[in-house]
């Protein structure tokens, strides 16, 4: 038979005190365990996020130069850059650049109408 | 009586910046790619450049073929299953990859992505509010 949430309340019941503590230490414990994963998660995604931002930064103050040509960036730092976007992936491939941003550089972007 | 809607993620945009931009990553198995995406919900798909395709070692042109309608005529494309995360938001898609070089847009569309999530906006404050479509009931 599986057993229910019931069933282990009343289990936890019966228990003597000392028991009991060991299960609410063990339930703290737990509740302890998933706060610092999602605080971890958020940091990554925070970081992951500014990184980002930092890269499409570097578009925007280099978009003159660069214009026309696709650049691979790693945040702010321009690791390669020219008019192939394959021979990019390929050098990101070659550096161990795991999620490789590769950028087309327009100087002047229109607004974007949808379809 | 008002409408109560729960989201897990804030993402602030630029206002200033062209259309709402968010990080999307594309994923097939080991390769993954970074992209800056545009929300278009006016789009039916999520359609991407062709180089990002490449760079996942997709044959673009092996894919489900597909003409997709514009303002000013159509374009053709082809579709691929991939993972694709947005926001932290994970989901398994088919994507859109466009035929021509040219094509520049890579835009978050209503299949494949917002029918995954639900999505808030205040556009006046470059406020988007995103959850993965399932949590909190709904």
């Amino acid at each position: 038979m599986t057993p229910t949430i019931e069933n282990a309340i009343e289990i936890i019941r019966q228990l003597p005190p000392p028991e009991r503590k060991k299960v609410r230490d063990w339930i703290d414990e737990e509740n302890h365990k998933e706060l610092t994963e999602k605080e971890i998660r958020k940091t990554e995604l925070e970081e992951k996020n500014k990184k980002f931002k930092r890269a499409l930064q570097w578009v925007e103050a280099h978009k003159e130069e660069y214009d026309g040509q696709f650049v691979l960036l790693e945040g702010d730092n321009l690791i390669a850059h020219g008019t192939n976007p394959k021979e990019l992936y390929e050098t990101a491939r070659n550096k161990g650049i795991k999620i490789p941003f590769v950028k087309r550089v327009k100087a002047k972007e229109l607004p974007f109408g949808g379809w | 009586m008002p409408e109560i809607l729960e989201f897990d993620i804030l993402h602030e945009y630029s206002i200033y910046k062209t259309g709402i931009t968010v990080e999307a990553i594309l994923r097939i198995g080991d390769l993954n790619v970074d992209v800056e995406a545009k929300i278009d919900t006016g789009s039916t798909y999520c359609v991407f450049e062709r180089h990002l395709g490449e760079g996942l070692d997709l044959e673009i042109e092996a894919g489900i073929p597909i003409e997709i309608g514009t303002a000013t005529g159509s374009f053709p494309a082809f579709g691929h299953q991939l993972t694709l995360t947005v926001l932290d938001i994970e989901t398994v898609s088919t994507v859109y990859f466009a035929d021509s070089d040219l094509f520049d847009r890579n835009v978050l569309g209503r299949i494949g992505w917002l029918d995954r999530v639900k999505l808030g906006l205040i556009e006046r404050e470059g406020k988007l509010f995103l959850s993965e479509y399932g949590r909190f009931g709904k």
